[in-house]
């Protein structure tokens, strides 16, 4: 066979080989280029409200004021005060907990029910819409509902108590108690959307592999741990990393049931945050723990993603 | 006819103007050049609606009435009652009509004004006229958002002399810091005891309490009945706990920061033996619901069901249970004093301030006066059971109620003084409150770490 050269290729061409580099070159431009164009919209107001203000943030933790004052650079005067406040090591404690709590309670609950929702079809729209119903109120609201669900007179919780001869519980004047409210308040607005959310990566799972583990005779229990498990694990990764991100953030709920009472015990970084920049005029130290957050985040993301391409390297 | 009928052609244009597109990237191309104007173009515009939003509302008419025709004040508050808004309105009724001055009122909710203020501040359009407590006053003062008011121009000018004489000079002096006055004084508030005269009547009660240790006995008489307790008052840092509990603290002859504003002083002797009463009442005694039982509203709601016989409330709640006519005889006393101290009464001191980039600072001069003059302040502090700071304000009005709040106010008053870190360190008193009365931590831990904090607090710049 006659071997190609490319020399005898570009003699075919009108262009030189230079001329046609170029012209490639020119494309690949006027590709981007509107490529990007049409990202603009997106990364116009991506830049403006969230990438300069994370920066210009990272700045004022240098200094004093810079909202109702001009900003006067303090260096590390902020770091040091927040890093000697037992408020702070106290909030990000009581957010952990939260978190955890928070995480694995709606996960084990919201996977449950997907998986008798997938497995009971009858009726399963009424069960879904009755489920993300929650997610559809304001915040404030669901506050609202859970302070006059753990009311110590006519609460929900009391009541039940008392109706199974057990003695009432003062549930926000307790610490442990307070923060297991904003737990199950939080659980109960988002159990809808992580339910749904794992019913469609359940209906995901190929019908076959269930199949044919049902015909080797694998039980219940050993397809899910098995079959079930090991696919949804993509997904699970993912959530989690949206959950951490959004239940670091919890501020409503505590800002209508508790404020971060009693005695500091539901304090959380979002809501020492807000008391320092509003309350206190302290905005310098409210944007160094604003920073400190945003940290925080960036390395539990980053561990969950590390977590995540493993899985897949393994797999691979 | 197609079938979205007829009139739809008129709609479309010429025939000539409907040119075909000669290619796809033509058609790329077209749709490239209408997005980029209308990036360019929606912004543009939604720039040049928004500037002209922001713009100050003042329209000045040809034929002017007064030199303040035509123009509109933003007037900001955080409310004393539900009804504050229309009570304001109707007093003010005269004044605009008078001046030609429009009020825009603004209701600002007390939980969230530090919010509130800080970002309307931080814009070019701050509310003209605003109320503030002392704890927030000086924050802001001091970042040069309020306008000073002791100065030629406003309070110091010779017009305002005869009426600056008829301060109470306490209330000047206490909201004074480093010689600047950010806000002109209005009102004084403090707390009182009401009392449920049936339970009281009842428990064999017939004296009524006039120091702690009187009232623990009479409470504990009175907390025999079920479901009854004997006393109430706000214990949270959510509910501004330190302001109810500030007077004791004064009254054994202490306070939380030093006469120079320099070192605060939660840990010792005054502070503890203060809190410590009040602990005592809950974790001791049993006479007073466990905090976080019942909130403040709760603990109201409580009294009004005629469950606790005595509460520490503020006077504004003089209208409400008049107007909705509890179903027991009540009164109140001024709060309980030390034993073998003093009794005194504590209370922020109100201020209407004016913001130091308002667009009409003339204006709203004229609006702060009026508020301060007994045009508005006799009927708006008869209304809320607030004392004057003025000699010639008379907030009674022949009602003996308000006059007795008036008397004891005016006898007993121990204000806050106000600086740049006062909010700071009453919330740091509160959650000291807090975390010893729920049994956290004993009352001289609780202060020791508060005298941490605040130490901490002070030092920053």
């Amino acid at each position: 066979m006659a071997s190609v050269t490319t020399e005898g290729l570009w003699d075919e061409l009108t262009l030189s080989e230079a001329e046609y580099r170029r012209a490639g070159a020119r494309y690949r431009q006027r590709r981007s280029f509107r490529a990007y164009l049409f990202v603009l919209p997106y990364f116009l107001p991506f830049l403006v409200f969230l990438v300069i203000p994370a920066f210009w943030s990272v700045w004022l933790s240098f200094n004093q004021g810079g909202i109702l004052d001009s900003a006067k650079y303090v260096g590390l005067d902020n770091w040091r005060a927040i890093s000697s406040d037992t408020e702070l090591t106290g909030a990000i404690k009581n957010t952990a907990v939260y978190v955890i709590e928070a995480i694995l309670l709606v996960f084990t609950l919201a996977l449950v029910l997907a998986l008798l929702l997938n497995r009971y079809r009858t009726g399963s729209n009424f069960f879904k819409l009755a489920l993300y119903v929650p997610l559809l109120a304001p915040a404030v609201l669901v506050g609202l509902i859970w302070q006059f669900m753990t009311n110590f007179d006519f609460g929900f919780i009391n009541l039940a108590l008392d109706g199974v001869g057990l003695k009432r519980l003062n549930i926000l004047g307790n610490g442990t108690y307070a923060l297991l409210t904003i737990v199950l308040a939080e659980v109960w607005r988002g159990l809808g959307f992580w339910t749904l959310y794992f019913l469609a990566s359940l209906q995901n799972i190929p019908e076959e592999l269930l199949d044919a583990a049902r015909v080797d005779g694998a039980r219940g229990l050993q397809r899910f741990r098995r079959i079930t498990v090991p696919l949804l694990r993509p997904m699970l990764l993912f959530a989690v990393v949206i959950a951490i991100i959004a239940n670091f953030q919890v501020f409503d709920t505590v800002y209508v049931l508790t404020q971060g009472g009693p005695h500091e015990s539901t304090s959380t970084l979002v809501w020492f945050i807000w008391q320092r920049m509003f309350q206190f005029q302290e905005t310098g130290q409210a944007y160094a723990a604003a920073v400190l957050l945003l940290v925080i985040i960036l390395v539990l993301t980053a561990i969950s993603f590390w977590l995540l391409g493993a899985r897949r390297r393994r797999e691979a | 006819m197609d079938d979205v009928g007829d009139s739809s052609r008129e709609a479309l244009p010429p025939e000539d103007d409907r040119r075909e597109p000669e290619s796809n990237a033509y058609a790329r191309r077209e749709f490239l050049k209408k997005a980029a104007v209308g990036a360019v173009s929606i912004p543009l515009a939604g720039g040049i609606v928004g500037s002209a939003a922001a713009r100050p509302s003042i329209r000045v008419r040809d034929r002017a009435r007064s030199q303040f025709e035509g123009v509109t004040l933003q007037f900001a508050k955080a409310p004393f009652g539900t009804d504050e808004k229309d009570v304001i309105a109707k007093l003010l009724k005269p004044f605009e009509t008078k001046t030609g001055i429009t009020i825009k009122h603004t209701i600002v909710p007390w939980n969230v004004e530090g919010a509130a203020y800080a970002t309307n501040y931080a814009g070019p359009n701050p509310y003209d006229v605003s109320y503030q407590t002392s704890t927030d006053l000086t924050s802001l003062g001091t970042k040069g958002v309020l306008e000073v008011l002791n100065s030629k121009q406003w309070l110091d000018s010779p017009a305002f002399a005869s009426t600056k004489a008829k301060f109470i000079p306490n209330t000047l002096a206490k909201s004074n810091y480093q010689g600047k006055l950010y806000g002109l004084p209005c009102i004084i508030g403090g707390t009182v005891i009401f009392y449920n005269k049936d339970l009281l009547a009842k428990a064999g009660v017939t004296k009524i309490p006039t120091n702690t240790n009187e009232l623990v006995a009479a409470s504990l008489k009175v907390a025999d009945a079920p479901n009854i307790w004997g006393f109430q008052v706000p214990m949270t840092d959510k509910d501004f706990t330190w302001y109810f509990h500030y007077h004791n603290i004064h009254n054994r002859g202490g306070d939380i920061i030093s006469k120079d504003g320099k070192r605060a002083t939660f840990a010792t002797a005054p502070v503890i033996q203060a809190t410590q009463a009040s602990v005592d009442l809950i974790l001791k005694h049993k006479v007073q619901p466990p905090v976080g039982q019942y909130d403040r509203e709760g603990g109201v709601a409580l009294f009004k069901g005629g469950r606790i016989a005595f509460l520490q409330d503020e006077p504004l709640r003089l209208a409400v249970f008049r107007k909705e006519g509890l179903k027991f005889g009540w009164d109140f006393v001024n709060p309980m004093g030390a034993p073998g101290g003093k009794r005194t009464i504590f209370s922020t001191t109100g201020h209407w301030v004016m913001a130091s980039k308002g667009k009409n600072k003339n204006a709203a001069w004229e609006l702060v006066k009026f508020l301060s003059s007994p045009a508005f302040a006799n009927e708006f502090g008869a209304h809320y059971g607030w004392a004057p700071v003025r000699r010639d304000v008379n907030t009674a009005k022949g009602d003996a109620q308000v006059a007795r709040v008036n008397r004891y106010v005016l006898t007993g008053w121990d204000g806050l003084p106000t600086g740049p870190k006062m909010a700071q360190l009453t919330s740091v008193y509160g959650k000291a409150i807090e975390a010893a009365a729920t049994g956290n931590k004993s009352v001289r831990a609780a202060m020791a770490k508060a005298q941490a904090d605040a130490t901490r607090i002070l030092k920053g710049k």
